[in-house]
Formats: structure tokens, C-alpha cells, sequence
């Protein structure tokens, strides 16, 4: 070492500066809100292109979400009255939408929304099944086969981050692939034996959920955890069925219906052990109707006017979870169902009627909704939950 | 709030000072430092999945750190809060001292072109190997050497040492 490079170590390695105060509460609103606005940056940038080619937005193969953007004009403050459209899905007229993406489609077989991003399988002519992506705008093709009972059975993660799926390789073996959506990075594939009987999915691999770091939660009889860089293990403690799709609660599983137990409840839910085991957290009132939020912090879903769990005539908004107290959010119209969640504290409902609802986002910690200005039409169809 | 989110705040807990003094010797002031850990702190949050994911995620955000400093893309977009909860030094206050005060090679440091600053302080402030300064910058091991190299240069020759 030089007398330079000496000098520079003893200097520089005594450099003392005490750091700042970190918000981390902070931080993590300005990461959200960078988010949205990527998102409705790069989505407005496809429409231009499609607006000038008069083309369909359809991107095989990736996104391209980490291009640099420049800083978007500061736009109209939301009201309560009303917001823009955002992305969500919805079809209408053979056309699956979500935000500026568009896809044409014989058929719409299963959609789920979650964090600004779509996840569906679609019908195409010829007898083709499609499990398609829509986010930022596009739209990607993520696997696609010949029809066959129950082609994909796929699950999204409750922040539109991860996606995973199960695909028929022959009668006896399913192929379970885990992904990011951003980048399409896969992050772990594996194969299942299984003994389906009967054709209706019994002994088959279901998929209850996937979280952010792509752990996935699945059952063939039995119920396990499964890390793409890990073996799978069984989850243990657990007295009903785990809970799937929206239902799941993001930082673990939910309990959906009763199990064979007198004191078995429905709608508990609770974390997963490295080694399985289940650990309970908290219980909500509904189990098969109702999504999580992104952060898995709030739970919303329909009910009726005491807020009892029941499945018919609920046409009002609940809210509930580890970061809420249950509470009602008020509607100015009977709720038709929950179509997902933008993020930590938003959620998108549809209200009114059938053929004619309306789209609204309603923010759950100030309890207060907004149309959405320019929505899908009336008759337009949108998942529902 | 489920793990994810209680990772990301124990990792910004844990991770931030060693940032900062990061951010401090790359951009010499404090409140550059404080911008700069703040937009590298965001992305880290925009990739947290990616990131709590990665062989060493202080590694990781190191990266993202330097990137952004060596961008040269100011952080205006993500000044519009502070992220530091104490409210500012009222005006009148005496100013704190300069840590850097003492050090009589910092003022040629911060006069390096960034890419050898870069290096400079990733060394000698962060005590860092040439394989780990050439994976905060993403370039070759060889890279660091001659840009260590270089700086070493430009430091004797603004000195008056012969090189």
C-alpha cells in the first residue's frame, strides 16, 4: 500500500456521519405511489402506439417495465366523486380489457385481478386455451394448449407480482411453474404425480395461492408450502381446506368452509412456518366471497346490513383485517361485487345491476368512494367477487 | 401488514446507515445523501421481491445506490417528502460540523470524476473488495483496478505528487 492509499484509508475509513431518521411508513407511500404512476405512465405510452397503428396491444414475451421514464406532469388531484379508469378488467363485445390492453377473446374462462395486474384464461378460435397477463398496458402470453378439462389452473399474487400455474403433462403428471410477472423471470418449476379420479378434479393439484417471494401454497389430498429453491413441505395444523385465489390471505392461508371438526370455523388465517406448521392470526367473517388487500393488511368483502356472513342479498361493502377493524364503506349504490385491489388501501367494486353498473375505487382507510369517470359500459362484465 | 413488508422495514432498519455513509461519500453533502439513499431505498422498495430474493440484499442495494448516483439523475421526483421524521434545524441553529472537515484528501475526492470517486469511496470508505466494488458497479474486477488506478493518478497529480 502506498503512503496515498494509506492516507486515503485512514481518512475515508474514519469517515463518521450519523445517518438520518429513516420513515420507513414513508418510503413505502412513495414506493406505492411510484408504482401507480409507472404503471399509468407506460400504459398511456401503449395506447399512443396502438391509437397510431390502429393496431391491438398484444406483447408476447416480457414486458419491458424497467425503461427509464420520464417524470409525469402533475395531473388532477382525485375527488371523491370521481376517478380515472385505472386497470382493472373487464369484457365486453368479445373484447378482455385491462386499463389500455385489449385481447380479443372467444371466450373469457377465469379472471383474477390483484395489484394492477390481470391474470386470465381465455378461449381462442380453434379449440386454443390461453392463460394470458395483462399489465402496463399489454398483454402476454404466458402458456397456451389445446383444449382438455380444466386446462390451467392458475393463481396470482395478492400484489400482481408472482403468478403460478399447473398444466396437464399426461393423466397421471401436472407441471407447476412459478414466474415473475415483471421480466418473466421463472423462478421454479416442479412435477406432481397425481391420481385424478372421476374427472371432477378430485386427487388433482389445486393451487390455493402464491405470495410475493413465490412461495406457493397448493394441495393434492394433502396441503403443502413450496419455495421454488426448496422441497415442498407439508403444511400442518390446518382443520379445513386452505382458501383460494383472492381469498388467500397473502401472508399465509385462510380456512375456507368448515372442516369435519364441531369448533372447526371458517375464515381464519394465519402464517406458515419454514417447516409447515400453521399458525393462526386472525379470523374474518366471510371465507368464499371478499379479497385481500395487496399487503394482505385488509380483507374486503360483501355483506348484508348486520355484517353476518351470508352469501345472498349482500349488496353492502365490509372491510376488515389485521390493519382495520371492521367497518362498512359506504356505497351509493347496492354493491354488485369486488372486482380487486389496486393496492395496500384501494379497492375496485362494481355497483348498481347487472347490464348496469358502475366502476368505483373506494379508498378503505378514508372510507370514502369514487366513480370511475369513462368506466366500461354498462353491460359490460367484470369478475366479480 | 404480513412479513414482506416487516422485511422491508427491519432491512431498512438495519441497512440504511451503512447506505447513507455510502451516499455521503459518493455525493459529499448531506442532504444530497439524504436524496439519494431516498430514491435508492424507493427502488429497493419497487423491488423488494427481487431483492430480499438476492444472494446479499445489501449487495443489492448498494447497486442500486451507485446506479443511481452514477445516472446523475437528480431526485426530484421523490423529494416532494422527506423522509427523515425529526423536522428540520430551525433557521439560527449553529450548523452541525462537517464530518469531512477533518479530512484533508476529501476536498480532491469529491473533485474525482464520478466513476473514480465511485471506486475511491467503495474502498476506502466502505472497505469493499475490487470483486465486490466491480458488482456495485457492474463492471469487470479489471475495470475497478484501472479506475482505481486512474483516481490514484488524478489524486497524486492534483497534490503536486510526481505519479
Amino acid at each position: 500500500m502506498t503512503d496515498l492509499e494509506q492516507r486515503l484509508s485512514d481518512e475515508l475509513g474514519g469517515l463518521d456521519v450519523s445517518p438520518p431518521d429513516v420513515d420507513v411508513a414513508a418510503l413505502e407511500r412513495l414506493g406505492r405511489r411510484e408504482r401507480t404512476r409507472r404503471r399509468g405512465l407506460i400504459a398511456a405510452a401503449v395506447a399512443v402506439v396502438v391509437a397510431a397503428t390502429g393496431g391491438v396491444a398484444i406483447a408476447v414475451g416480457g414486458g419491458d417495465r424497467d425503461r427509464e421514464i420520464a417524470p409525469a406532469p402533475p395531473g388532477p388531484s382525485q375527488t371523491a366523486e370521481s376517478t380515472t379508469a385505472g386497470a382493472f378488467p373487464w369484457w365486453h363485445g368479445g373484447v378482455l380489457h385491462a386499463g389500455d390492453a385489449e385481447l380479443p377473446v372467444r371466450r373469457v374462462h377465469d379472471v383474477t385481478y390483484a395489484g394492477g395486474v390481470t391474470l386470465a384464461t381465455v378461449e381462442q378460435p380453434g379449440n386454443r386455451w390461453e392463460l394470458v397477463l395483462l399489465h402496463d398496458g399489454a398483454a402476454e402470453l404466458i402458456a397456451e394448449r389445446e383444449y382438455e378439462f380444466i386446462p390451467f389452473q392458475a393463481v396470482l399474487s395478492a400484489d400482481g407480482s408472482t403468478v403460478a400455474w399447473s398444466e396437464r403433462v399426461d393423466d397421471a403428471t401436472r407441471r407447476i411453474t412459478v414466474r415473475a410477472v415483471d421480466g418473466g423471470e421463472v423462478l421454479g418449476t416442479r412435477t406432481e404425480k397425481v391420481q385424478a379420479a372421476g374427472g371432477d378434479g378430485s386427487g388433482d393439484v389445486w393451487l390455493a395461492s402464491v405470495d410475493a417471494d413465490g412461495r406457493l401454497v397448493y394441495s393434492i389430498w394433502e396441503t403443502f408450502a413450496w419455495r421454488p429453491d426448496s422441497e415442498p413441505v407439508e403444511v400442518t395444523g390446518i382443520r379445513t381446506q386452505p382458501a383460494q385465489g383472492r381469498q388467500a390471505w397473502p401472508g399465509g392461508l385462510m380456512f375456507q368452509g368448515r372442516g369435519e371438526g364441531t369448533f372447526d370455523v371458517p375464515g381464519v388465517y394465519g402464517t406458515i412456518d419454514d417447516d409447515g406448521r400453521f399458525s393462526e392470526k386472525g379470523r374474518v367473517e366471510v371465507d368464499q366471497s371478499g379479497a385481500w388487500s395487496t399487503d394482505g393488511g385488509v380483507f374486503a368483502w360483501p355483506g348484508d346490513a348486520t355484517g353476518a356472513a351470508v352469501k345472498a342479498d349482500t349488496d353492502r361493502l365490509w372491510v376488515e383485517g389485521p390493519d382495520r377493524e371492521r367497518a362498512e364503506i359506504p356505497l351509493d349504490d347496492a354493491l354488485l361485487g369486488i372486482v380487486g385491489w389496486e393496492d395496500a388501501t384501494h379497492v375496485v367494486v362494481a355497483t348498481g345491476a347487472r347490464r348496469d353498473l358502475t366502476v368505483s375505487t373506494c379508498d378503505v382507510v378514508e372510507a370514502t368512494c369514487a366513480t370511475v369517470e369513462n368506466g366500461p359500459p354498462p353491460a359490460a362484465q367484470l369478475p366479480l367477487e | 401488514m404480513v412479513g414482506d413488508a416487516a422485511s422491508y422495514e427491519e432491512f431498512v432498519r438495519a441497512r440504511s446507515g451503512a447506505l447513507y455513509r455510502t451516499a455521503y461519500g459518493l455525493t459529499g453533502t448531506r442532504a444530497d445523501a439524504e436524496d439519494l439513499l431516498q430514491v435508492t431505498l424507493v427502488k429497493v422498495y419497487l423491488s423488494w421481491g427481487k431483492v430480499r430474493r438476492a444472494r446479499s440484499p445489501e449487495a443489492y442495494s448498494r447497486r442500486v445506490l451507485v446506479n443511481a448516483f452514477l445516472s446523475g439523475r437528480r431526485p426530484g421526483r421523490f423529494t416532494r417528502e422527506h423522509l427523515v421524521a425529526a423536522p428540520p434545524e430551525p433557521r439560527g441553529a449553529p450548523p452541525e460540523a462537517d464530518p469531512s472537515e477533518a479530512l484533508t484528501l476529501w476536498p480532491l475526492v469529491r473533485a474525482l470524476p464520478p466513476r473514480q470517486r465511485a471506486v475511491i469511496v467503495l474502498r476506502y470508505v466502505n472497505d469493499l473488495s475490487e470483486a465486490e466494488i466491480a458488482d456495485a458497479l457492474g463492471c469487470a474486477p479489471g475495470t475497478v483496478k484501472s479506475t482505481a488506478s486512474a483516481a490514484l493518478a488524478t489524486l497524486r497529480s492534483r497534490m503536486g505528487e510526481p505519479s
